[in-house]
Parts: structure tokens; sequence; C-alpha cells
């Protein structure tokens, strides 16, 4: 027995060693992605000037996103798109702050041995590649759109060894030997920069800033082109004034170099002008309106904004950044950031509500939205009228009422029409935060019918037909633009404001199929 | 591998002096086939760490607490779960009643779900009032390193009841019964007759419950998060190296990793009397 008393004694010791252990807490920031050594080192800084102590939760976004969700514990996220979104949906923010980018990139070996020098050397022969996996990831997502540009497509493909999970795990396996090159975030090779080189990806491959995105149900639409890193506070935080002094740190020019250190690209948000180190102003005069214009913009445009971008750069030499979500997903981020230059939500509703809020000023009519009941081609399911659809057994695309416009209208529509919601929400088997998802999942068969924008029909012509909605039933939606009262580039931002309502914009918008005119009463 | 009972006329454990037969050759040809391969993996290991240069930055500091840390919980956890295994494993083999097999279940369950989820559900259960009122009372959990023991004694106990069970089914209850007759309490029957008789088992399934509590890492990200100098123990460390692409760090925390473990599973079977451990 009396070794028993040893194993006794011994198992005190170290119950007693943890219970000493139990300190007070600190601020809380949960990073994940490849943003822990940056972040690591603006924590050191903030410590060094406030004495305030930050610890860092790392792990992969989605997995903090479960934690801040379940523990309601933390003040910050360091996020990289689209978990931000996320974020906002869950209402988990106070504010959030884009304080990066990142930028697809090739990772190679050190010194390069298999002398690849491009996004097509990918498609040589005998190379092993390494992806990520498009149902994890956001740039696995992007890699098939940059291949398709390079003609070389296959080739690449048939080289791609494994699709992980993680970029850190493709990078490792570039270290370790396995791979000769992988796809992952510049941000993801700087990190290991003693042991890998970065090859970059040509301009002409990378995605288009305003044509290649992709929406998903959780986290809604994504620019492929512009993955942005954002620093979020939190609701559930108890020291706001610590955190957002983290924060604002981060976001500080300051805060951004250490960013820019670490192999991130620069934010499309420009730095806070208050800031106590401006950089040097490159055209001082108010007059001369430069840009970029930051647009927050509802995907329902898209197609139409994209065009009307293009014919405003190629004018003006102002360059204008599209910012596409839900139009409510969009308004909790102007909400949220106060940043940014104009704002053209899928109905004017959301701008009432802008106004409300006092973040708005001048308004610009652009189109108008007419709902309407899309089904697949020959309408195999005989859907003539809005009670059709609550039909047993159908299967039907809507739009989330809380995050895009065509959802609102969806709700008010049925409810015009006196249609009770359990009677349509039995069918409901694909709830979208935008419209654009919402033609897919009827193109693909996934469901039997959808009610989105009768532009969005138009782009599925050759696969689905349309079911008008008559105009005493339907809610017609008024597509308006408003300068923001946050802009920064007022002046450029007007113009461009005005240049959508031209007859030049309004035939490009047409070609489109977006209604610019209401028929007379 | 222990023996479980002390039957006279039963004749257990290894065979006197070195015997070559077809079997002995058969049998320990496998043995050497699986210590091949491990031994292979952990030389492959060393060989990389030995060609690649350490990084410049490592957080050293930061390891070496993640080691001390690992050392507490898993040794906080061992206790726990040989207090609860010993009781458990007594009445689970001694006792029969209604239910049993849903009892016998229950216990498993921890071993077939998947750790992360343990993680998560711990989240969940904190989440609601019951374990915010249990976070009131000072008793914290949450993004703590108590929440490290937690999750390592959920995701370890059931390996040290199991193998209590098995170790008091294994204990002759005439040795028991006999105690009774000779004037001992139920008590000193199983603290001086069947606790000493199963110990061996026992002591087995503390160290696969204690390997188990050492390793787990997916339930304490999302529990116990992965501070630095806070919450992080050896498998964080091996994470948060790998996602900086320091391979050469992750392996050599996860060979400090091997050799503790050597040595605590020696000084395990070193603390548990009347085993030779070193003639085994």
């Amino acid at each position: 027995m009396n070794a028993d008393r040893r194993i006794w004694a011994l198992a005190v010791l170290p119950l007693l060693a943890l219970l000493a252990g139990c300190g007070k807490e600190d601020l809380r920031c949960y990073v994940g992605g490849t943003m822990r050594p940056a972040i690591e080192e603006l924590a050191q800084v903030f410590e060094k000037e406030t004495g305030k102590h930050i610890d860092i939760d790392y792990a992969d976004s989605g997995g903090l996103l479960i934690k801040i969700d379940q523990s309601r514990k933390g003040d910050l996220y360091v996020c990289h798109d689209p978990f931000a979104g996320a974020l906002e949906l869950k209402r988990l923010h106070r504010r959030i702050w884009t304080v990066a980018a990142l930028m697809p990139s090739i990772a190679v070996a050190k010194g390069n041995p298999k002398k690849i020098q491009g996004l097509r050397d990918l498609g040589r022969e005998g190379l092993r590649i390494g992806l990520t996996d498009p149902n994890y990831s956001t740039l696995g997502h992007i890699c098939p759109v940059m291949f398709k540009k390079t003609g070389v497509a296959d080739a690449i493909a048939g080289n791609v060894v494994t699709r992980s999970r993680m970029g850190g795990q493709i990078a490792n396996a570039v270290i370790i030997g396995n791979l000769d090159a992988g796809i992952v975030w510049n941000a993801v090779i700087h990190a290991r920069k003693e042991k890998l080189d970065l090859v970059p990806i040509e301009p002409p491959y990378r995605p288009d800033p305003k044509v290649d995105a992709v929406t998903s149900a959780t986290f809604g639409q994504i620019d492929m082109s512009m993955v942005k890193v954002t620093i979020a506070t939190l609701a559930c935080s108890k020291r706001l004034e610590d955190a957002t002094a983290f924060a604002e740190l981060v976001n500080s020019r300051r805060g951004r170099a250490v960013f820019a250190k670490h192999g991130f690209t620069d934010s499309p948000v420009p730095p806070p002008p208050d800031d106590p180190t401006p950089a040097p102003q490159p055209n001082t005069k108010a007059t001369e309106a430069t840009g970029p214009v930051y647009l927050y913009c509802c995907p329902g445009i898209r197609l139409a904004a994209a065009e009307v971008i293009d014919a405003f750069t190629a004018e003006t030499g102002i360059s204008i950044t599209p910012d596409y979500a839900g139009s409510g997903v969009l308004l909790s981020r102007i909400k949220a950031s106060r940043q940014g230059d104009l704002y053209a939500p899928g109905d004017e509703r959301y701008l009432d509500r802008a106004a409300e809020l006092n973040l708005i000023g001048k308004r610009w009519s652009i189109c108008y939205f007419v709902p309407v009941i899309m089904v697949k081609k020959g309408n195999p399911k005989g859907i003539q009228t809005l009670a059709d659809l609550t039909k047993p057994g159908l299967r039907l695309a809507l739009g989330n009422p809380d995050a895009c416009a065509v959802g609102k209208a969806t709700v008010q529509i049925f409810e015009k029409n006196k249609i009770a919601v359990e009677d349509y929400r039995k069918n409901l088997v694909f709830p979208s935060l935008t419209v654009n998802e919402l033609g897919v999942q009827v193109k693909t068969g996934h469901c039997d019918a959808a009610i989105v924008w009768d532009a969005i029909a138009a782009q599925y012509a050759d696969s689905t037909d349309v079911v008008a909605i008559p105009k005493e039933q339907n809610i017609i939606s008024h597509v308006t633009i408003a300068l923001l009262k946050s802009a920064t580039q007022a002046k450029a931002a007007e113009r461009f404001a005005a240049f959508l309502c031209s007859e030049k914009s309004q035939a490009i918008l047409q070609e489109h199929h977006y209604t610019t005119q209401l028929a007379a009463e | 591998m222990a023996e479980a009972t002390h039957h006279t006329n039963v004749d257990r454990g290894p065979v006197a002096g070195p015997r070559v037969h077809p079997l002995s050759v058969v049998t320990l040809a496998f043995v050497f086939l699986f210590l091949l391969i491990v031994v292979t993996l952990l030389v492959t290991d060393l060989l990389y760490i030995q060609r690649t240069p350490m990084p410049k930055k490592v957080a050293w500091g930061a390891i070496l607490a993640a080691v001390k840390l690992s050392a507490i919980t898993s040794a906080c956890t061992l206790v726990l779960v040989v207090v609860f295994a010993i009781p458990m494993g007594y009445a689970l083999s001694r006792y029969r009643f209604r239910g049993i097999v849903v009892v016998d279940t229950l216990v498993d369950l921890p071993i077939v779900l998947p750790p992360l989820v343990i993680g998560v559900s711990l989240l969940v259960f904190f989440s609601t009032s019951l374990g915010q009122w249990i976070e009131s009372t000072g008793l914290k959990f949450v993004y703590t390193v108590p929440g490290i023991v937690l999750c390592q004694f959920l995701v370890s106990a059931s390996y040290g009841v199991r193998a209590a069970t098995a170790a008091f089914d294994g204990v002759d209850r005439r040795l028991e019964q006999l105690a009774l007759t000779l004037g001992c309490t139920p008590w000193q029957a199983f603290t001086r007759v069947a606790l000493p008789v199963a110990r061996n088992g026992i002591v087995a399934g503390a160290i696969m419950a204690w390997a188990r509590a050492v390793g787990i890492f997916g339930p304490l990200m999302i529990f116990c998060g992965s501070v630095r100098y806070k919450t992080e123990v050896m498998p964080t460390s091996i994470y948060l190296e790998l996602s900086i692409g320091n391979v050469e760090v992750a392996l050599a925390v996860a060979l400090v990793m091997v050799g503790l473990a050597a040595v605590a599973l020696v000084a395990i079977h070193a603390l548990a009397p009347g085993q030779r451990w070193w003639a085994r």
C-alpha cells in the first residue's frame, strides 16, 4: 500500500499547480488563417504601448466562428473572406475593419528547382501540384477560374495530386518535398519564406474583380479577386474600448505596414484619415476625383454593373472597387465599418433604413427589379400562379428575407396575396443569401421554382422559363444608389452615380434585361 | 498483457528461457515488423530535423511552457481517471441491474465519439444557463486550464473504466468471499483483495487513458483555445508550428512527446508495486 500512497501524494501536486495557474482574463483575439504572425507582432506592440496583454487564440476561421457563437466570450476576430460575412449575418460583431487582402500565388521550393515561372507552367508534364479543396477553402474556388484562363486547365488538373483543406498543409507538403508546387495565399508563402519561394500568378489569369465571384449559402457573395482580411470587434466583448483600440492599431498605417511586411496585399479600403502618420497624398486638388471609389453593390445588378464600371473607368480613369453581397449584409457592413463611398442595394427600403441611421446622402435611381417566378424549361410542374408554389412536393428556392432584397420582396408578395408563411415554407428547400444562387438552383434542377428578379431570370433563359407575376399581385423594387456619409471619394462617387443614370449606362442595363422604366400605370 | 488472477492452478505469463520454434519465429516476426515501421518513422523524423536548419525565430519559451502544461494537465487527468475508474469498474463488474446494457453503452460512448465533438458539446453545454451558472460560481472551464483537464478526462476516462471493469471481471469472486469469511468487511475485501489483484489491469487502463489524454488536440482547440503560455499543450504546439511551416520544430516537439511518454510509462510501471517492470 506504500506505493499507492506515493501515487496519491504525486497526484495532489499537479492539482495544486493547476489551481495556482488560474489567473485574470486578458483581451482575447481569435485569429484564423495565416494572420497569426502579423497579429502576434501587433499584439506585442500594443502591449508595449498600453501595458495590456492580448491572448491570441489561433485555429481555422470556421472553427473560431463556432467558438465565438457558442462561448460568447472574447473581444476580437481576425479572419479573411468569407468569414466576416458570416459573423455579420449572425450579428456577433460590433465593427469590422478591412486591414489587408490576400492574393493567390504559387509556392515552390526554395531556389525554384522546377523553374516554374507562372501559372501556365503548372501544366508541364510530370509536375506534382497541390491545391486547396473547393469545399472548404475560398482559394479552392478561385483556382479553376484562373486555370480556365490559361487554356491549359486540363493539363494542370492532370498534375493535381492532392486537394487539402488548408493552404498551410499544401505549403508544408512543398517544403517536405511531396509536391513541386502549390497554389496558396501570398501570406502563407511569406510565413515560410526561409523555405519557399513565391512565383506570382500573372495578372491576366487572376480572377476578374467584376466577374469572378462565387456565392455560398453560408457566407453570401465572395468577390474572388479581392479576398479581404478583416478584424472585427465582437458584440460579446466586455472590454470594447480596449478591443477597439487594438483594432484601430491594426487598421492604422502602422498596422497595415506590419501586414505588408508579412506578405499581405494592401487593403482595398483606404486607411483612416485621422491617422497620426498620414502618407503623402499623391493628389490633393479637391476637384481632381481619382478614386478608387468603394461601391457596396447588391449582386442582383452585378453583370450590368461590371460593364458600367468598365465603361466609367475607361471614360474617366477613375477606378471603382465593387463589394458584392446581399443588400442586408452590406447595410450591416456599412453600419459597422463607416467606410466606403456608395451603396446600391436591391431595394429602396434599405436606403430608407440607411437614411434613418444617417448613413447616406444624395440618391440616384438606377433601375427596377421585377420579381418573377422562375421555373425549369417547359414548366414541367405546371406553375401558373403564386398559389401554385404551395402545391405539395414542390421544391422552392427563395431568398432569405434578412439577407437579400429579393427575399424581403418575396415575403411581402406572399403577404400581399394572403399566402400563409407555413404554406410555402414547407416547400422551401433552398434559402439563399443572394439572388444569383436561386437561378443556379433552378437551372441545375435542385429546385422546381424560385422567385427572382426579371433580369436574373433572363440570364438563365436557355435552361429556364419565366412565369410573370401579375402587376397587382407583385411588389416591384426600385434600385437606387446613394452616396455614403463616410465617402472619402465623394466627388468621384457622385460622378459615377450620375454616370449610372446616363443613357449609356441605361442602355447597358437594358442589354442585360434590367427594367429601367416601369410601364405606364 | 498483465495477468489478472492469482490462481495457483493457472499458469500464465512468459515461457521460461529462449525457445526457437516455428510458432515463436512467426509471432516474433510480427513483433519485429511492427517495431520496424515505428522505428523507421522515428528515425526519419530525426533525420529530417537533423538536416533542416532550425528557423531563426522559434518560440521555444512557449513550447517549454506547453511541455509543462501537458505534463501537469495529463497528470491531473490520470488521477481523475483512476479515481473514477476504480469504483466504476468495480460496480460495472460486480453488480447487475436493469438497464446495465444502456449504462455500459453510455460509458463507452466517448470512445466512439470523435474528440472534436466532445469539444463542441462542452462549448455548447457551457453556453446553456446551467453551464453559465457553473461558470458564475468561479469554476471556470471555457478557455481555461481546468477546461483542458475536463476535455482530456472526457476523452480518455472510458478507456480507464473499460480496463478496470475487465480487471475486476478477472478477479475470482471466491477470493473476496474467502476474505469475508475470514472477518473482512465488504470494504476491506474490496481494498485488500479485489483491488490489489486487479491492480495490473487498472494500471494498464490508466496508461491507455493517459496516452490518449496527452495526445488529444481537437477538442482543446475548440473548448480551450490555443493561446501561447496559457492553454497551449504539446499537440497544440505541433499544430501552431505546422501552421507557419516549421515542420522540423513540429517534429522536434513530437519527438519530445515520444520521449516524455516513454519516461512516463516507465514511471507508471515502476510505481505500480509488485510488478517487475524492468524484467518484462
